[in-house]
């Protein structure tokens, strides 16, 4: 039985520019807070947003109702969000700027309001000690943790879209759990 | 079960992806050991840590920004298939082919002019050499080594 998704990309390949809008409109946040999570910053989480999208609507010609349509929209999102971050590691590697090591940058400031602005500062070290802990992690760890926890995929699925078997999974989402555990364990109360 | 094996499944316990008769085991064990109880509290604070993390929760205008971008990208897609866009390359091509053509025709045609002089000159040299020796000299019996000197010092006979 073919998915509402799935039918809905058919048409996009038969050149139906409003399934495809259809397409965006339900997914557009999904794949903004998983480029979110990468990225740490807003702005660079919209272009990234758009590129996977774009790339959706390149590859229509060529889509093949093969796995479920998130699975393949994860796949083109995780791919595009770690090329991301090898570029910006490799860019950082060659910055004299210290300010390029922070991700976590003034697009995701929390705008300051005057009679809050001690709660605003606490809420915004707390965001970029978890957003540090969590780009601590090697790569699979990481991606696991942000299926697993952002995007609420269930072992099955992350398996699916990280084309690995679920034990693979939970081995990784453990690893990461204690890693984090051990990382935070400081800001902890 | 013993606290050991408890700690490694409190995480599937955790995402309730244990048979049933073990998420009661675990829970029994739980209400009883303090220290997996508090292992146990750690792991769900954790996970609740992760969930302060900003999230995006619009995005209006995307859609308007990522067909504005299909449709420049289809624009100049339809500008590359466009031959009258290759007319002012050709033309540049066709230019600098035409005057690299002329500078070859014209070097080729003033080198082949030019005499070989230098060649002349050593030939005229070798003949007037030759046509100035008056008679050839005998040869006097001396050993070769002697003809040699008297002939590098210009001994006449």
């Amino acid at each position: 039985m073919v998915s509402e998704d799935t039918k809905l990309m058919l048409d996009v390949k038969n050149g139906d520019q409003e399934a495809f809008r259809e397409l965006v409109e339900k997914h557009k946040l999904s794949v903004l807070n998983l480029c979110l999570r990468f990225t740490g910053n807003k702005d660079e989480a919209d272009d990234l947003a758009q590129d996977v999208f774009m790339r959706v609507y390149q590859a229509a010609p060529r889509y093949e109702a093969k796995a479920s349509f998130t699975t393949w929209l994860y796949r083109i999102t995780l791919n595009l969000c770690l090329n991301f971050q090898r570029r910006k590691k490799l860019l950082t590697f060659f910055s004299l700027d210290q300010n390029s090591n922070n991700q976590y940058n003034k697009s995701t400031e929390i705008p300051i309001t005057s009679d809050q602005p001690d709660t605003n500062f606490e809420k915004q070290e707390k965001q970029r000690i978890i957003q540090e802990a969590i780009n601590s992690l090697p790569e699979n760890q990481k991606t696991v943790v942000i299926l697993y926890r952002y995007q609420q995929l269930s072992y099955q699925e992350i398996a699916s879209v990280l084309e690995t078997s679920v034990s693979a999974v939970e081995s990784r989402l453990f690893r990461a759990r204690h890693n984090l555990k051990k990382r935070l364990e400081p800001y902890q109360k | 079960m013993t606290c050991k094996k408890i700690q490694k499944k409190l995480l599937s316990f955790q995402d309730k992806n244990l048979p049933n008769n073990e998420m009661i085991e675990i829970e029994k064990h739980l209400k009883n050991c303090a220290q997996c109880s508090e292992n146990y509290s750690g792991l769900i604070e954790l996970w609740d840590k992760l969930g302060e993390l900003e999230t995006i929760d619009s995005a209006p205008f995307f859609w308007t920004k990522l067909s504005q971008r299909i449709n420049d990208t289809q624009r100049s897609r339809k500008s590359v298939y466009n031959p009258l866009r290759w007319v002012p390359a050709a033309l540049t091509a066709s230019v600098i082919l035409f005057f690299a053509l002329m500078t070859g025709m014209y070097l080729g045609k003033s080198l082949s002019q030019q005499p070989l002089i230098s060649d002349q000159t050593v030939i005229e040299q070798e003949n007037n050499n030759l046509l100035s020796t008056d008679e050839l000299e005998d040869y006097t019996g001396e050993s070769i080594s002697d003809v040699y000197v008297s002939l590098i010092s210009n001994d006449s006979h």
